[in-house]
C-alpha cells in the first residue's frame, strides 16, 4: 500500500518532464528512420516483399534493442534522477513520511515502467509504419502476411529483462552523483566498451558484461547464451539494487 | 515532564567528521502551542539540529522525542504530524501550484479538499495552470508553506522562511506564521539568523552559537536577561568623581565617558539625582540601545 502510493507520487512528478517526452519522442525515432530509408531508397521495400513482417521487425528492432534502447536507458535513469536534484527536492522527500526503501524502490519500479512504456510505444509506432507502408505499397500484403507474434513477444520479454541489468546500474550512479555529466559519461564508456566487447574483445567474459546484454539478444549467433544472459541480468539487477540502496541510505540528507 | 514539550531533544551531538564537532549537548524544549525561535548566526548548527529533528541524518548521540515518542522509534508516523520547510523552498518546477501539493496529498493521507484549503489559506488558489517555476520568490514561499501545511500538521519547522523575501513578503509571511499559531494552535519552530526579524512573531526563543546552546527560555525572559545586561552610558563634568560616587554600579572608565550597569529606569533616575547632589553636571545620560538585536550580538561576539 504504502509502495503503491510513493509510486503514484514518483509518476506524477514524472508529468511534463523531458524523462516523459524522451521516452514518448524517443519511441518514435527508429520507426520515423525505418520508414524514411523505406520511402527514400528504391530497393528497401522491395526486399520485404519475401517474408515483410520478419524481415521488417528484425531490421527495426535490431537497431532499437541493440543501439537506441541502451542509449535510452542511460540518459533517462539520469533525467529521472535530476527530478529531484535540479529542484532541491531531495530534503523534502526524506522530510516526509516515506522510508527509504519505499523511495527507492518507487524511484526504480518508476524508471522500469518509463522504460517499458518506451518499448511498447516503439512497437506500437513500428506496426503503425508498417501499416502506412503498406497503404503505400499494396505489394507487401501485410494483411496476408505471417506475423510471428510469439517470437515478437519472447524477444521484447528477452529484452527488458536483460535491460534491468543496464538500468540498475545506471540508476544507482544517477542516484549517486549530483553531476548528471557523470552518469551519463560512464553509461556512453560503458555502453561503447560493451560493442566492442561483444564483436571484438574477449578481456571480460560477455555474459557477465551487462552493456552487451542487448547487443547479444538483438544480432543473431548469441542464441546459446540468452538464458545465461537472463540469468546473469537478474542477478547483477539484485546486486546493484542491494549495493545501490546501501550508497543511497548512507547518503541521506547530503542531496 | 516530557509530555509537556511537543519536541524534546537531550544531549544531541552531531560531528561532520572526526575532528569537527558541529553540535554540542543541544537541549532543546519546544513546548505545544509555542512559536519557538531558533536563532543563531549563519554556521551555527541551525539547519543540522533541524536536520536530525527530521531524521535526515544519522542521529549520533542524544535523543529526540516528539509528540512524546522517540523519533528513531515511530519515525513514519512522527512525520506525519509535522510540516516542514528547510533551507529553500523545494517543490518541482515543471508543476502547477495544485500538481506539487498532488505529489503528497497520499503520501501523508490528506483528501482534495486539503490542497484547495491549503492553496486559498495561502493566497495561491487561482494560479491556474502556471508552473511554479514561473512563480515569484514570495509566491514560491507561500507554496512551499502550503506544501508544509498540507499535512494538517501539529508542528510546523520552517528553517530561514524569510530568506529572498523584501519587506513586504516577510510581513505576510509573520501575519500568515501568527494565523496559523494562533487560530490553528499549531506549534511553530522558525529558526533565522536575524533575532529582530523573529522576536516580532515569537514566544520562546532558542539562541545556538558555534554549535552550543546559549540561551533558552520564552521571550519575557530574553527581556529579562537582556535588562540584566543593560548599561547606561554617562558624561559628567567630574566622571573620576562620579565613578567614585556610583562605584556601586560598577562604573566602567573608557575615554571620555563612562559606563555602568542598572536593572531599571527607576535606577536611571536614582543615578541622575546621586551626581545632581553631588553639584555634578551631567552632561551625557544614555542608556546604551540595548535591543535583543544587539544582546544577540553581544552574547555570540563575546564567545567568538
Amino acid at each position: 500500500m504504502n509502495l503503491a502510493i510513493t509510486l503514484r507520487s514518483e509518476l506524477l512528478k514524472t508529468k511534463r518532464t523531458s524523462a516523459f517526452y524522451l521516452t514518448f519522442f524517443g519511441a518514435f525515432f527508429v520507426p520515423f528512420m525505418e520508414l524514411l530509408e523505406m520511402l527514400t531508397t528504391s530497393d528497401s521495400v522491395a526486399r520485404l516483399y519475401a517474408d515483410p513482417w520478419q524481415i521488417y521487425f528484425k531490421i527495426s528492432l535490431q537497431m532499437m534493442i541493440g543501439m537506441i534502447l541502451p542509449l535510452y536507458m542511460i540518459l533517462i535513469a539520469t533525467l529521472t534522477a535530476q527530478i529531484e536534484y535540479r529542484n532541491h527536492t531531495w530534503k523534502q522527500v526524506f522530510s516526509s513520511p516515506q522510508s527509504e526503501l519505499t523511495v527507492f524502490i518507487s524511484k526504480f519500479l518508476n524508471l522500469q515502467f518509463l522504460i517499458l512504456l518506451f518499448l511498447l510505444l516503439n512497437v506500437t509506432f513500428l506496426f503503425l509504419a508498417a501499416l502506412l507502408l503498406n497503404a503505400i505499397d499494396a505489394k507487401l500484403d501485410l494483411f496476408h502476411k505471417y506475423l510471428d507474434w510469439q517470437h515478437l513477444v519472447a524477444l521484447l520479454s528477452k529484452t527488458f529483462v536483460c535491460s534491468l541489468a543496464i538500468s540498475s546500474i545506471q540508476f544507482w550512479m544517477s542516484l549517486r552523483f549530483r553531476n548528471f555529466i557523470l552518469p551519463l559519461a560512464l553509461g556512453f564508456v560503458l555502453w561503447f566498451a560493451g560493442i566492442m566487447m561483444t564483436f571484438e574483445y574477449k578481456t571480460i567474459p560477455k555474459e557477465w558484461y551487462p552493456y552487451s546484454y542487448l547487443m547479444m539478444i538483438a544480432f543473431p549467433n548469441f542464441e546459446h547464451l540468452h538464458l545465461i544472459l537472463l540469468r546473469n541480468a537478474l542477478v547483477l539487477m539484485c546486486l546493484f539494487l542491494m549495493g545501490g540502496f546501501w550508497d543511497f541510505k548512507r547518503r541521506k540528507g547530503k542531496g | 515532564m516530557r509530555n509537556n514539550y511537543i519536541l524534546q531533544t537531550t544531549d544531541l551531538s552531531y560531528n561532520y567528521s572526526k575532528n569537527v564537532q558541529t553540535l554540542f549537548d543541544i537541549n532543546l524544549q519546544v513546548e505545544k502551542g509555542s512559536i519557538y525561535g531558533f536563532i543563531g548566526p549563519n554556521g551555527s548548527g541551525k539547519t543540522t539540529t533541524l536536520s536530525l529533528l527530521l531524521g535526515l541524518r544519522n542521529l549520533q548521540k542524544g535523543s529526540i522525542a516528539l509528540f512524546g515518542k522517540e523519533l528513531k522509534d515511530d519515525r513514519i508516523n512522527i512525520l506525519k504530524k509535522v510540516g516542514t520547510l528547510i533551507e529553500s523552498p523545494s517543490f518541482y518546477g515543471h508543476l502547477t501550484a495544485r500538481e506539487n501539493l498532488n505529489v503528497y496529498r497520499d503520501v501523508y493521507g490528506v483528501d482534495k479538499n486539503r490542497v484547495e484549503e491549503v492553496l486559498t489559506l495561502v493566497d495561491l488558489s487561482d494560479t491556474g495552470r502556471k508552473k511554479a517555476r514561473h512563480f515569484s520568490l514570495g509566491m514560491k514561499q507561500r507554496l512551499a508553506i502550503a506544501l508544509a501545511l498540507l499535512p494538517n500538521p501539529e508542528l510546523l519547522i520552517l528553517d530561514e522562511p524569510t530568506n529572498g523575501l523584501d519587506p513586504n513578503g516577510i510581513i505576510e509571511l509573520r501575519g500568515l506564521i501568527k494565523k496559523l499559531n494562533q487560530e490553528l494552535g499549531i506549534t511553530i519552530i522558525i529558526s533565522s539568523h536575524i533575532l529582530a526579524e523573529v522576536e516580532k512573531m515569537v514566544t520562546h526563543i532558542g539562541i545556538i552559537f558555534k554549535g552550543k546552546m546559549l540561551f533558552q527560555g520564552t521571550l519575557q525572559e530574553l527581556h529579562g536577561f537582556q535588562q540584566k545586561k543593560a548599561k547606561l552610558n554617562l558624561h559628567t563634568s567630574d566622571n573620576p568623581e562620579a565613578i567614585k560616587i556610583l562605584h556601586e554600579y560598577s562604573p566602567e572608565l573608557s575615554d571620555e565617558i563612562f559606563s555602568l550597569s542598572y536593572n531599571s529606569l527607576q535606577q536611571i533616575a536614582e543615578i541622575n539625582r546621586k551626581l545632581m547632589k553631588n553639584n555634578i553636571d551631567v552632561y551625557l545620560l544614555q542608556p546604551k540601545g540595548n535591543n535583543l538585536e544587539e544582546l544577540f550580538i553581544d552574547m555570540t561576539t563575546n564567545l567568538s
